[in-house]
Order: C-alpha cells, then sequence, then structure tokens
C-alpha cells in the first residue's frame, strides 16, 4: 500500500460530520488517538500528504485532513515530543512555500501560531509582505513570540498596505523595547490605526523618554483616537510607576490631570489623581 | 463619528450630579419617588444609554441599565442598511465618542464583550455587559484593569451571586479557612451538542446589510457562512466557547461568591475530550478543577463518554464551614464585619459603589470556564497560577490564556 494510501485510511479514520454538520455523533476518542499516533509515527512525509489533502474550508474534503493535521499539531505537544513538534513545524513551514489556496496557507500559520517556536518564524515573515496572509501571518507570529518581533522589524521598512497595520500592531502586542523607534516614527503616520497600535506600542515599552511623545500626540481633538492615546499615556504611566520610575509616571499623570478640563473627560483627570495619590511621596 | 458641537452637553449636569451623589450618599440618599412620582424618573438623573448588539440579548440587556436610561443609540454590525451616525450605527467606536452617553449595554458575540467594554470604559461610560464576560483569561484582566483605571462601573449581565449565601460568604472571605474538602459536581445543562460549532458547511456571499469583517472583529476574517452568525456563533472558538462558556458564568457565578471562589482561581485542570477541532467548538465529557485550598468542582456534560467518577459530590453548608474553624477563629469570625450587600448596577451607577459583578469578581468566574476550555483544546491536564494568571510549564496552552487578535483590535 503506498504512503497516500495508507495515509487515507487513517485520515478517514476521524468522525464523520452529522446531519448538522458537526462532530457531535459517534466521536471515538481512541479511534482519534490511535490514527493521529500512527500517522505522527509515519513522519514529516505523512504531515506533507496530510497538508496536501487539505482543501478550502467547510467543503467535504477538507473536513478530516483539517481536523487530523491539528490532531496531529497538538500530538506532539501532549506527548511532550519536542524533536517531533519542531519536524513538523519545519514541514508545515515548508508548506507555505508551495502552490496552495491562500485559506489552506492560513490555516497552516494557524497551526503553526498554535505549536510553532523560532524554526516558524522565517516562513511566517516571508507572508508578512502578502495583504491575503499578512494578518494571518502576523497573529501566528505574536502567538510565538520569542525571536517575533526582530522578523517583524526587519519587514517593516518594505511593508506596504494592509501588512503596515498588521505588522505594527503585532509589534505593539510583544513591546519590545527595541521597537521603539519604530513606535515613535508611526505615532505621526497617515493611518489611524496605525497611530494608535504605535502609541501602545510606545506604552507598552515602558520607556521614560516616549512620554512627551505620547502626550503630545493624544493632544488633539475628542474622538476615538484621542480616547486611545490617552489610555496609553496612562499605560506608560502605570508602567513606569510599577518600574520605579515614579517622576516620570508623575509628570504623566500631572500632564493629564491639568490639561484635560473637559467634563466628558473627567473620568482621565480622574483617573490621573488617584495615579498621583498611589505614587503618594515617591 | 464625529461629535456634534451643537446638541447639548447634558454630559455635564449628570457627571455633576453622579459625583455629589457620590458624597452625598455618606449622609442621606433621598428615594426618587419623593423627588418625583413613584413611577416617574426625574429628568436630572435621566441617563443617556447605548446598546451594542442588538440582537438575541440585547433588548433584555438594556432594560437592565435600570430606569431613567434614555436610550440614544443602537449599534448593531449587521445595521448597514439602516445606520445613520444619529440613532444606528455598526461601528461601535462611533457610539463611543458621544459625549451624552453614559451607561452602555453591551449584547455582541463574546468576542466582542471585552474589546467594548474597556473602550466604553477608557470613554469614561459605565458598562452592562452580556455573559459570557470575555472570550479568553487575558481579556478579563484587561477589563478589571480598565475598571479599576478609570473608575468605572462594570456588571456582568447576570445576577446569580446576588442570591448568594453571605454567611458562607464571610468564612471563604475571612481568610481563617486553609483547607476545605468540598467536592462539588455540576451535572449537565451545558448546551454542548446544541452549540457546537459545523465542520462542514458552505461558504456564502455576505449579506449585504452585514459588516463581517466587524463582526469578526480580533478573529481571523474568515468565509462567512451562516452558522458562524447568530446565535449560533456559540459554536465557533472565535467567538465563544460552546454552551460551557455560554451557560457557566450563570451557574457558576452563585458558587463563586458563596465559596470565595472570585478571589483566585483553580491551580490544577483535568479534561477528559476527544480531540477539539481548531476552530469549531465540540464534545466534552468532564472536567475537574481543584484550588489550592483543595476545594474542587467538576463540571460534567453527561452529553459525551462516562459520567465523572472520579470523586464524590461533598457540599457543606454554612454551619459546616463554621464547623471547620476553632472556637478561636470562630470568635474572630463573629467580630469582623458581614460582607456588604451586593450593589445591582443602576444603584452602582448612582453611588459609584462596585457593582456586585464587577470586572474583578466576574473576570475570576469566567477564569473558570476558561481554564476548563482550554484543557479540552490542548488535551492534556493544566496548572495554573492564580497570581501571574498563567499556566505552569506549558508555553504552548499560554498561547490560548492570552489569544492574538487581529488588528486594529488589541487589549491595552
Amino acid at each position: 500500500m503506498s504512503v497516500r494510501e495508507q495515509l487515507k485510511q487513517l485520515v478517514d479514520r476521524m468522525p464523520d460530520p452529522d446531519g448538522r454538520g458537526m462532530f457531535t455523533e459517534d466521536v471515538d476518542k481512541d479511534r482519534i488517538d490511535q490514527a493521529i499516533a500512527a500517522i505522527h509515527a509515519g513522519g514529516p512525509e505523512y504531515v506533507t500528504g496530510l497538508a496536501g489533502m487539505l482543501a478550502e474550508p467547510g467543503s467535504e474534503a477538507d473536513v478530516k485532513p483539517r481536523y487530523a493535521l491539528h490532531c496531529l499539531v497538538n500530538h506532539v505537544l501532549i506527548i511532550g515530543d519536542d524533536v517531533g513538534r519542531k519536524r513538523l513545524c519545519e514541514t508545515l513551514a515548508k508548506a507555505l512555500d508551495d502552490d496552495r489556496p491562500q485559506r489552506v496557507k492560513a490555516f497552516l500559520c494557524q497551526e503553526l501560531g498554535w505549536a510553532g517556536r523560532g524554526e516558524s518564524i522565517g516562513a511566517l515573515a516571508k507572508l508578512l509582505d502578502n495583504n491575503e496572509l499578512c494578518a494571518a501571518a502576523a497573529m501566528a507570529l505574536v502567538a510565538i513570540r520569542d525571536g517575533a518581533a526582530k522578523a517583524l522589524r526587519a519587514a517593516w521598512p518594505n511593508a506596504n498596505g494592509d501588512a503596515r497595520l498588521h505588522l505594527i500592531h503585532a509589534l505593539a502586542a510583544l513591546a519590545e523595547p527595541q521597537s521603539a523607534e519604530i513606535f515613535a516614527a508611526a505615532v505621526d503616520d497617515e493611518n489611524r490605526e496605525i497611530r494608535i497600535a504605535a502609541a501602545a506600542g510606545l506604552a507598552g515599552t515602558g520607556e521614560a523618554s516616549a512620554a512627551d511623545r505620547l502626550l503630545g500626540a493624544a493632544d488633539i481633538d475628542h474622538g476615538w483616537e484621542r480616547i486611545q492615546l490617552t489610555n496609553s499615556c496612562l499605560v506608560l504611566a502605570e508602567r513606569l510607576a510599577e518600574t520605579g520610575d515614579t517622576s516620570a509616571a508623575k509628570r504623566i499623570y500631572n500632564r493629564l490631570a491639568e490639561s484635560y478640563d473637559d467634563e466628558a473627560e473627567s473620568h482621565v483627570r480622574d483617573a490621573a489623581r488617584r495615579g498621583i495619590a498611589a505614587l503618594g511621596n515617591a | 463619528m464625529p461629535h456634534d458641537a451643537n446638541r447639548p452637553d447634558r454630559n455635564v449636569s449628570r457627571r455633576r450630579f453622579l459625583a455629589g451623589a457620590a458624597a452625598a450618599a455618606t449622609f442621606s440618599i433621598v428615594p426618587r419617588h419623593t423627588v418625583a412620582g413613584a413611577q416617574e424618573t426625574p429628568p436630572s438623573e435621566t441617563l443617556g444609554g447605548a446598546l451594542i448588539g442588538c440582537g438575541g440579548r440585547g433588548e433584555g440587556t438594556f432594560r437592565g441599565l435600570g430606569r431613567g436610561v434614555k436610550r440614544l443609540a443602537s449599534c448593531d454590525v449587521k445595521y448597514k442598511d439602516r445606520a445613520d451616525s444619529k440613532t444606528f450605527y455598526t461601528d461601535f467606536r462611533d457610539v463611543l465618542e458621544r459625549k451624552d452617553i453614559d451607561v452602555v449595554a453591551i449584547a455582541t458575540p463574546p468576542g466582542w464583550h471585552a474589546l467594548i467594554s474597556i473602550a466604553a470604559m477608557e470613554a469614561g461610560k459605565d458598562v452592562l455587559c452580556e455573559k459570557p464576560m470575555t472570550r479568553f483569561i487575558a481579556e478579563g484582566r484587561a477589563v478589571a484593569d480598565a475598571e479599576r483605571r478609570y473608575g468605572r462601573i462594570y456588571q456582568i449581565g447576570t445576577y446569580g451571586r446576588f442570591g448568594g449565601n453571605r454567611g458562607m460568604r464571610k468564612v471563604f472571605e475571612s481568610g481563617l479557612l486553609d483547607k476545605v474538602d468540598t467536592v462539588i459536581i455540576q451535572r449537565g445543562d451545558k448546551k454542548v451538542k446544541q452549540w457546537s460549532g459545523q465542520v462542514r458547511y458552505d461558504i456564502r456571499d455576505v449579506p449585504k446589510n452585514l459588516d463581517w469583517d466587524m463582526y469578526c472583529g480580533p478573529a481571523p476574517l474568515r468565509p462567512f457562512h451562516p452558522h458562524r452568525f447568530g446565535g449560533s456563533h456559540r459554536g465557533y472558538w472565535d467567538y465563544e466557547g460552546g454552551g460551557l462558556a455560554d451557560m457557566a458564568h450563570h451557574q457558576l457565578d452563585r458558587l463563586a461568591y458563596e465559596y470565595g471562589r472570585d478571589m483566585t482561581a483553580p491551580v490544577e485542570v483535568t479534561p477528559h475530550a476527544p480531540p477539539q477541532h481548531p476552530e469549531a467548538v465540540g464534545l466534552w465529557s468532564w472536567c475537574e478543577l481543584k484550588y489550592a485550598d483543595g476545594f474542587t468542582l467538576v463540571l460534567d456534560s453527561g452529553e459525551w463518554g462516562q459520567p465523572y467518577d472520579r470523586l464524590r459530590d461533598r457540599h457543606i453548608s454554612e454551619a459546616d464551614v463554621r464547623g471547620m474553624l476553632s472556637e478561636a477563629d470562630r470568635r474572630k469570625l463573629d467580630a469582623m464585619p458581614d460582607p456588604p450587600p451586593l450593589v445591582r448596577f443602576d444603584e452602582a451607577v448612582r453611588t459609584r459603589r462596585p457593582a456586585g459583578g464587577n470586572a474583578d469578581a466576574s473576570h475570576r468566574v469566567a477564569a473558570i470556564y476558561h481554564l476548563a476550555n482550554i484543557a479540552f483544546r490542548v488535551g492534556r491536564a493544566i496548572r495554573f497560577d492564580p497570581k501571574t494568571e498563567k499556566i505552569i510549564d506549558d508555553e504552548f496552552a499560554n498561547r490560548l490564556v492570552n489569544q492574538p487578535m487581529r488588528a486594529p483590535w488589541r487589549l491595552g
């Protein structure tokens, strides 16, 4: 029996959807586990074969391979086989280079976000300039965290279109101090969402030098952007207070308490005053 | 939405009133009916309200804001055909910019609950949010942070704890009890099959009146199919957590209050379930959640596999729990003040006292069912640190504690 036939037999052991299209009848855990263990034992050839069986989401052809691949990805984590995990992710990462439907590639990104580490970063980073896949790739990179920000920073100078937002957003979620320069520049971007994400990233780095930049950016007319940038100012003050830079924190709080004089922003003033009070005489 | 400079800024007087009321409450509370008729809300106490998420529970949630709230805005992603940026909206951000809105009822699918709750509090609004509170654990902490940072009122849309035994609560809150051997097994009523997701479906065109991108929000932008929309959204990890997340906040709220489980979180979580699908919520059998003090909660679906039989139910009464204390500790307990009566949303808004189902307490309730769902999804037992709110020694399970969001949506 060929590898393809053996694999198909194993994948067929996944449950059949019921009349509603759900896995709610005749779901046999032992049968699934045994089939997944056998696929795992088959090594990269089986993984490549399984990835090749994926089709458009929701289609009959995709149901069992999709479920089986996710079970396989999770299986290596359950059994604690890190060598197997790395090999599996390398194989899936390589599959991203192949000619496949975009939605299949998005699914592979999702699975790398589930179990990937450093071995997956390069393949995901290559998708950051793809407007259809950059969201999926960026989300997977944020899930992986370690080492991801470096790849995102490297991709930033050449990013265009939607990719710019997904990149800065992912960098902000990771909030590494090495990204501060990118954030500081992007606070002036022409795209509102990029400005807001950059401000959040700047706040997340917890650098005192970001204070004036953020306070200045928040000094705009009332609206969604001002609400978001003001929050970033408060977050930065909290970060600074946590790390012991109370004078920088106090400076932010004082500025907010003094300059937010619209009644509709009394909650910001109150927040700043509570922050000052919490700092005490520090 | 640009703010209409010609619109009266009703917030000024309202906020002054609230601040004044909070101070005055120390000395006297004037019942509304002495100011106006018993059925009539004085105009000075009328709050501007918005409903975000107008299907399903929406109307009921809005009514939960209490009397004296005038609906100024209704927002739903399916309102593309009627959005006028005055009364009807598709984008909640435009609603939150309005200065005349004081309180917000949120009844969207839960994938949006945390983000809109946080944004509303950042904008100075008080929030009543449908259950389940959140989609994952880190969202709950972020909501609680926003509640604290901005001094806003937050109440989850279930009042189970309001009927809770305050005597029991007092013992657990006192810190006098180190260990308990309580085992509570909740059997059934989790709607597991009812709120499963489809793994086989037909991709369809997005309805013309629906902003599908906004519906998906922080979740991946999937192809549209009708089962992901409406009440059946519960069957997808992108938006909720199946029947467990749908039902458990109701069922656990009272228990968490009485047994002090909203001050901590389970430390060991053991699941029994078949492997889960990556997107569609599926079947599970049971989950055992142990706390550091020995308290054990078991959720048994009764919808797949064998019934849970590892431990037996061991309930305790208030008398039992007092009996676990030494005589000296009982005296200490009696000298302590009783837990204060829980404050409902409208009273909390008026007095600025925290609501009974505030964000911090509700987050701890939500963490119970989120941990169970994480354990089902990763297919293994997990250990959780209630202080750091992270899963111990399991990098991959932790990815479900704080999940990436699709731009531009983010926590904090």
